[in-house]
């Protein structure tokens, strides 16, 4: 399910803009201005069989007449990326309203921004932003050897500080002089394969980036499965089974319990459970450090419990 | 942050009478845990290690042994100092000296101070206004001085005497004021408001 009100909006244009890379131009059918949104939000969109996957917003993100987002064909995916290729100028989408959780800092006196393949999109509407607001940006890009650049005229028309890496050693030996060598306040943003995000962050805590300074955008991994373990419900006492291959999301689900939830892979906070007790194992990207160290709320849609954990149902 | 210092704690409930050798408090200052006051270390805090180069400043009595100290542990990361014990306007020169250094300073880096109070709000606040967060700043008090003041009626700045609480006249428009616990992170200076403002005075 969407949380909160939903829009449905139709197919306007469909192009692609590199191998697997297909772009979607989005209205509202009556053709009513969409609402404005903060850049580095993500689209959540309703791509059928209960999947909801989150779009990066890649267009002005000020009083838009159209949304575009851009969508990376996932052959090994949950079938999302499948169901959005398969779509046509008129086709119908159910969508949410656009969500923020990779804004820009506007104190910051410098944006670096780190991109990799299809991690490029939020960085289209922050780039837009930087333009408007005349912040000072600079932006790498890492695209595999060979590949053509996805939105490339629009990189070269936003971003006067850009540079395209090709190859792991090309990028690593890119973000390692970009580390030290930055202004004070600035303020780093890195979006792409869960790897890269990792490795970009460590280096620039060793640079010694405060973790404030550092931000990042995940499209979450699929997690390996876990031990299976049992919930017990407080409120009606009832007790239910987690097989390792089921999250406690879709056992929760199972039981006949509906539950608000999103991205189903621990990024967007949306499914958050408070007042549970036991012994969690954290495998989001949502919460914070002090939040795991609380121990009693958890994201059922990746983290688990160990043995028996009760749940505030 | 380090335990709040207790002679910042003004029991709300305690009234004392106004004299000529001791200002009047205030009676509905609350504790400092819950406003924007600093909250100064008892003893020099370390040197940030997770620092990848420093900017170091000190000013007043004792602010050279301290520098020293983070000196020596910041091995052979780049380090920009400077220090000045002796001179009146060891603040103006410290500030004077600080921006150029802070332009070439790289994020990552942190900045170390440890001046008189007044001293350390200045340049703490250059260097906020310079791109640095609270996490990149540490700070000691070497001395107690007089406090950097902004009357919030006239916008003079100025400094005096007194600590939040204690009544203070401002020499930009000659109102009696008493000093707010309320600290400008982007002045560096505490506010001040005109005394008794809710007593009935013109």
């Amino acid at each position: 399910m969407i949380a909160g009100p939903g829009l449905p909006l139709v197919v306007d244009a469909v192009l692609d803009v590199a191998p697997d890379i297909r772009a979607f131009v989005l209205r509202h059918p009556s053709g009513d201005p969409l609402p404005s949104f903060v850049p580095g939000s993500h689209l959540p969109v309703f791509c059928g069989e209960g999947r909801i996957n989150s779009y990066s917003l890649t267009g002005e993100s000020g009083a838009p007449e159209t949304y575009a987002i851009s969508v990376h064909h996932r052959r090994d995916g949950r079938g999302g990326s499948t169901f959005m290729h398969a779509l046509r100028v008129g086709d119908r989408l159910a969508c949410g309203l656009p969500r923020s959780a990779f804004a820009p800092v506007a104190s910051a006196r410098h944006h670096l921004m780190i991109a990799g393949g299809i991690g490029i999109t939020p960085f289209l509407s922050h780039l837009r932003a930087a333009r408007r607001w005349g912040r000072s940006a600079s932006l790498l890009f890492a695209v595999r050897e060979g590949a053509p650049v996805p939105h490339a005229a629009e990189l070269d028309a936003l971003c006067g500080d850009l540079r395209v890496l090709r190859g792991r050693a090309a990028m690593t030996a890119a973000v390692e002089a970009a580390l030290v060598d930055q202004p004070l306040g600035t303020h780093l943003y890195v979006c792409g394969p869960e790897a890269m995000i990792d490795d970009v962050l460590e280096r620039a805590a060793r640079a010694g980036w405060p973790a404030e300074r550092c931000h990042a955008e995940r499209f979450g991994a699929v997690l390996p499965p876990g031990a299976p373990f049992e919930a017990i419900l407080r409120r009606t006492g009832r007790r239910i089974a987690v097989p390792a291959e089921a999250s406690l999301l879709d056992a929760v689900e199972a039981a006949g319990i509906p539950w608000p939830s999103l991205c189903r892979q621990g990024v967007c906070g949306e499914c958050r459970m408070e007042g549970v007790e036991g012994t969690i194992l954290h495998r989001d990207h949502y919460l914070s450090p002090a939040e795991r160290e609380a121990g009693n709320c958890l994201m059922p849609c990746v983290s688990r419990g160990a043995g028996l954990i009760t749940l505030d149902l | 942050m380090p335990a709040e210092n207790p002679r910042r704690i003004i029991d709300p409930m305690h009234e004392t009478t106004a004299s000529a050798s001791r200002p009047r408090r205030h009676r509905r200052f609350v504790a400092s845990a819950r406003t924007s006051l600093p909250t100064w270390p008892d003893a020099p805090p370390p040197l940030d290690e997770a620092g990848r180069g420093f900017v170091l400043v000190g000013t007043g009595r004792g602010a050279a042994a301290v520098l020293d100290g983070w000196r020596a542990r910041a091995g052979d990361r780049p380090v920009l100092a400077f220090r000045d014990e002796n001179t009146e306007e060891s603040g103006d020169r410290a500030a004077v000296w600080l921006e150029p250094a802070l332009a070439s300073a790289r994020t990552g880096w942190r900045l170390m101070i440890a001046a008189p109070a007044a001293d350390v709000l200045r340049l703490s606040a250059l260097a906020r206004r310079a791109g640095m967060i609270e996490a990149e700043i540490r700070a000691f008090a070497v001395q107690d001085g007089v406090s950097p003041l902004v009357c919030v009626h006239c916008r003079t700045d100025f400094e005096a005497e007194g600590e939040p609480g204690d009544e203070v006249d401002c020499p930009g428009c000659g109102l009696r004021l008493v000093v707010h616990q309320h600290l400008s992170r982007r002045l560096g200076r505490l506010a001040a408001f005109v005394a008794d403002a809710e007593g009935g005075r013109p």
